[in-house]
């Protein structure tokens, strides 16, 4: 309905078109987000020395990063999509180089892990990789032309984001990064390929190993030799079990949400944001504002999340060409995958793993790059021509 | 437009479908845990949050009969420091130092303590607590507690007993009926963050304290006071090593005193006499629990002559002895082939039973205690209730130490028929004589008679059990008057007060090994004669010189009752 009208405003001024409900939404996700990293975060910045005991101190960076962001966005927006074609191949190349810089004295840690570079600014290479990904298949799925259709060209898809993965999971041991980029390239070619079986049969198996996985676990007697990963799984069957090691941050969580009710304790009311919750204001985000804003804030946002995907797909399948369309699917599974698994961490239906939520979280490089994939998005609806025909 | 769009938009669309599903499926989940789930981790959370700090209770008061004060409650202030809120460490350390008489280094050590809150000294007194809250020091806490205090010192230690830390009862009366006694805590309920500092902005909510009960007692100030003294007067003279009185009234088992000197300060109970040193910590709690002792219900002796009213009750209930049975006394009697000796050395010669009772004569009793027999005199001992506790209202009452009767023979039992070879409480004697002499019920003794609320509103009164018939009403005037005529003629006269009629018993026994020259003299005593409302029971541990229970013990009693007895009949 909505398209229809802006159909008929724009048909006589401007040939082209630019989607301002996508750019709105976002804006929305941008200043809501703010104001929760602020109340997630206020408390504990302003009894840190750490932070200088600045309430804002979260904030005004993360404010610094959304302009920055921004800025990208819009020049990104005005930038023809195809011209990034040609880099395609390049940026896959620099994404594996960035990811191999961690490990020089370029890199450095935080929180336990080596993840972050430091050049002016600090960038998670991870989160470059992910729109090197969205851009580099997106063109190779174009070329590949027919080639697609076949078994061939299907393993060779698959096979691309492969050695990035190992990368970002085993040099900087982020599996999360790791997990999402292989999800956004096994959604792009589900979208590019017309096949279903292969698909299924590899969603099957995977479910199946894991589910394998997991039986294994819980009938293992000895806890000896389990790697962290493994104690994460067993501490997301029975947190309470493991509440003073790896079952904290989610019991807390839980206690977040649960302690929510319908319309929650009110804006800045939140008690686990005191020091109980560690993560506040980053992956554990969903938690506070469920907290703050109940049941009712909480069901809002997914919601919202779910309009952005929709709003999303309209833009891919109205897209000019095969090219721009993929482009929006990389970045709609991108979004889609943080959202899913972020709120599945929170609520303890997946094992716990460190995923922020797109937008909202408090996180610079996170939140540069998903701009600048906007900005992509926003390019490419720029390019579709309201002219029927 | 690309030919296959129309392929990718459908899959498009199966895959957007999908995660829509994903996410409708997480708001599910959100849903269950905010709605079925919300009571449970809110509970949990609500518990994470919140720091309970105790307020202690009004320890309910022990009061006598007429409603003087035994044990009370003072305030006192606890003072603690909370390191987040202290602004000026300096002045804190020098104001606590100094205020509280502490080492500064002590002081130092807590106030540099990164904990929530830390505490520096407790029962500090009120005034020190005041001047400490004005010099308005940020981070020091002056809570206001409150202790207990006996106004009297050491009247009644024993029997009160004493309280610890925690305001709970150790000993006595205050173990006894502590949880009466305590009432219920109160709590103050913080706010915190996960540090544990005060979350000002959410307040802090209280739940009162409720006040214990007070506990009226059949304890008498004034008897007791002047049963003290004049047990540390006996003490002194006579060098005994304890002096133990027992005051109760026969017909319903009301503790009127119960004095066991020495006696020790209730207020600093754990301060040893001054001539003892203790050298080991455990070698002091040894002492301390000898110091915290009651005699009359936590050690046993031999009875003695005293035993020899319940031999001549048995007796007389199964009519083996009239008061004019003949019974002869040569100085010593046969029994199997041991000679039991007299007490009067060459005997009462030929003796009627009153003039037997009255001198307290030995072979008179072993013959009546042999005709008796083991079965027979085992069944009466049962039936007075002397194999069983009394069921006084205080801790710790020993039972009695008897021979298991297949073990006993006629020699065992004729020590028996005299009070020796066993042992019993003097609470347990006590209560024995006050059901022989009130018509034959047996009496619980106790202390505690009712509760009533710090206002004076009446709470429960305490019932005890009682057992009537265990001996006739015709034995038991029997017994009456051949106690009467012990004081008015015979070994009991130093018992005889101006103007009232007297009954009683004197005992002199010789404590195990036998030899050892310490002897333990006693006497029990019971007035009016015909109508006993108040029994007293003296025993003198160990005196020095004269041992004799008629010349050591039954003046005390004398003493007691000349006082006592007007005191009394004003009542």
């Amino acid at each position: 309905m909505r398209q229809k009208t802006t159909k008929r405003n724009f048909k006589k001024k401007n040939e082209y078109f630019f989607d301002y409900s996508l750019l709105f939404i976002v804006l929305f996700f941008l200043g809501f987000g703010m104001v929760m990293v602020y109340s997630a975060s206020s408390y504990d910045a302003s009894t840190s020395a750490l932070m200088n005991y600045d309430p804002a101190y979260y904030l005004k960076k993360q404010a610094f990063s959304t302009i920055l962001g921004l800025v990208a966005m819009f020049v990104v927006a005005f930038i023809p999509y195809h011209f990034w074609e040609r880099f395609a191949s390049l940026s896959y190349v620099v994404s594996a180089v960035l990811i191999l810089l961690v490990l020089t004295p370029l890199g450095y840690e935080a929180n336990g892990a080596r993840r972050w570079l430091r050049v002016g600014i600090s960038v998670q290479p991870a989160e470059i990789a992910k729109l090197a990904m969205i851009l580099f298949l997106a063109s190779m799925i174009c070329r590949m032309g027919k080639a697609i259709r076949t078994a061939k060209g299907f393993w060779a898809v698959i096979a691309v984001p492969v050695p990035i993965c190992l990368m970002v999971w085993k040099i900087t041991d982020n599996m999360s990064s790791a997990i999402i980029i292989f999800g956004i390239a096994f959604l792009m070619l589900f979208v590019a390929s017309p096949d279903y079986k292969r698909f299924i049969g590899i969603g099957v198996t995977g479910a199946t190993l894991a589910a394998v996985f997991v039986i294994f676990l819980t009938r293992m007697d000895s806890m000896e030799g389990l790697g962290f990963r493994s104690n994460r799984i067993l501490a997301w069957l029975n947190p309470e079990n493991y509440s003073s090691g790896t079952g904290f941050q989610t019991l807390q969580s839980l206690y977040a949400i649960g302690s929510g009710g319908i319309f929650g304790k009110g804006l800045g009311q939140s008690m686990q944001k005191l020091g109980f919750l560690p993560e506040m204001q980053n992956d554990m985000i969903f938690s506070i504002i469920c907290e703050e804003l109940g049941l009712f804030g909480g069901i809002c946002i997914i919601m919202m999340f779910i309009l952005l995907i929709w709003r999303l797909m309209i833009i891919a399948s109205n897209a000019s060409d095969l090219f721009g369309a993929l482009l929006v699917v990389g970045v709609m599974a991108h979004i889609a995958i943080q959202v899913i698994l972020n709120i599945a961490v929170v609520t303890n239906t997946i094992p716990n793993t460190g995923i922020s939520l797109p937008f909202i979280s408090y996180g610079g490089s996170s939140v540069m790059f998903l701009l600048i994939e906007i900005g992509l998005v926003l390019s490419v609806g720029r390019g579709i021509q309201l002219k029927d025909g | 437009m690309l030919k296959n769009k129309t392929g990718h938009r459908k899959k498009l669309l199966v895959i957007v479908l999908l995660l829509v599903l994903l996410l409708i499926g997480l708001m599910g989940r959100v849903a269950w845990l905010m709605l079925a789930r919300a009571e449970y981790y809110g509970t949990k959370a609500e518990d994470l949050h919140v720091r309970e700090r105790k307020i202690k209770a009004k320890r309910g008061r022990i009061l006598d009969r007429n409603g003087v004060i035994l044990a009370d409650n003072r305030i006192v202030c606890n003072i603690s420091v909370i390191h987040n809120q202290i602004k000026d460490k300096e002045k804190v350390v020098k104001v606590l130092t100094e205020e509280l008489n502490l080492p500064e280094e002590f002081v130092k050590k807590r106030v540099n303590k990164v904990s929530s809150i830390e505490k520096i000294k407790g029962n500090v007194d009120k005034e020190i607590g005041d001047r400490i809250r004005e010099y308005e020091l940020a981070g020091v806490k002056v809570d206001s507690d409150y202790k207990r205090y006996y106004p009297f010192d050491s009247l009644c230690s024993k029997v009160l007993g004493f309280t610890g830390a925690d305001n709970q009862g150790i000993i006595g009366l205050e173990v006894k009926y502590d949880e009466l006694l305590a009432g219920k805590p109160g709590l103050i309920l913080t706010t915190t963050d996960a540090r544990g500092v005060e979350v000002e902005t959410k307040g802090e909510s209280r739940v009162e304290p409720t006040t214990g009960l007070d506990l009226v007692t059949s304890l008498d100030y004034n008897i007791q006071l002047y049963a003290t003294q004049l047990a540390a007067q006996v003490m002194e003279t006579k060098e005994a090593e304890r002096v133990s009185i027992l005051v109760m009234n026969p017909q319903n088992g009301e503790i009127l005193c119960m004095v066991d000197v020495p006696e020790f300060n209730l207020n600093e109970p754990y301060t040893l006499p001054e001539e003892t040193q203790a050298a080991s910590q455990e070698e002091e709690q040894k002492l301390l629990n000898g110091m915290w002792r009651n005699s009359c219900i936590n050690d046993t002796y031999e009875p003695g002559s005293t035993f020899k009213m319940i031999t001549a009750g048995a007796a007389l209930e199964e009519k083996l002895v009239t008061l004019e049975s003949r019974f002869s006394c040569p100085g010593y009697i046969m029994v199997e082939d041991r000679r039991i000796r007299c007490h009067k050395y060459g005997g009462h010669g030929g003796v009627s039973f009153v003039e037997g009772f009255m001198q307290s004569c030995n072979p008179t009793f072993i013959s009546l205690g042999l005709k008796l027999g083991v079965d027979k005199y085992y069944e009466y001992f049962y039936q007075f209730g002397l194999m069983q506790k009394t069921g006084i209202d205080l801790p710790g009452e020993a039972g009695t130490i008897m021979h298991k009767k297949e073990n006993v023979g006629p020699v065992e039992l004729a020590t028996v028929a005299f009070g020796q070879s066993f042992q019993i409480t003097p609470i347990q004697l006590a209560a024995t004589t006050s059901s022989l002499i009130n018509g034959g019920t047996r009496v619980t003794p106790h202390l505690a008679v009712k509760t009533q609320t710090e206002q004076g509103e009446k709470g429960k009164a305490f019932t005890y059990p009682k057992t009537e018939g265990i001996i006739s009403k015709e034995s038991s005037e029997t017994l009456k008057y051949l106690l009467e005529q012990v004081v008015e003629n015979g070994s009991g006269k130093n018992g005889y007060v101006e103007g009232y009629r007297v009954g009683g018993k004197t005992a002199t026994s010789q404590t195990l090994p036998r030899g050892s020259g310490r002897y333990i003299a006693s006497f029990i005593g019971f007035a009016p004669a015909n109508d006993p409302q108040v029994l007293a029971l003296a025993i003198v541990y160990n005196p020095k010189g004269m041992y004799y229970g008629g010349q050591v013990a039954a003046p005390i009693v004398r003493q007691l009752f000349e006082n006592i007895l007007p005191y009394l009949e004003r009542m």
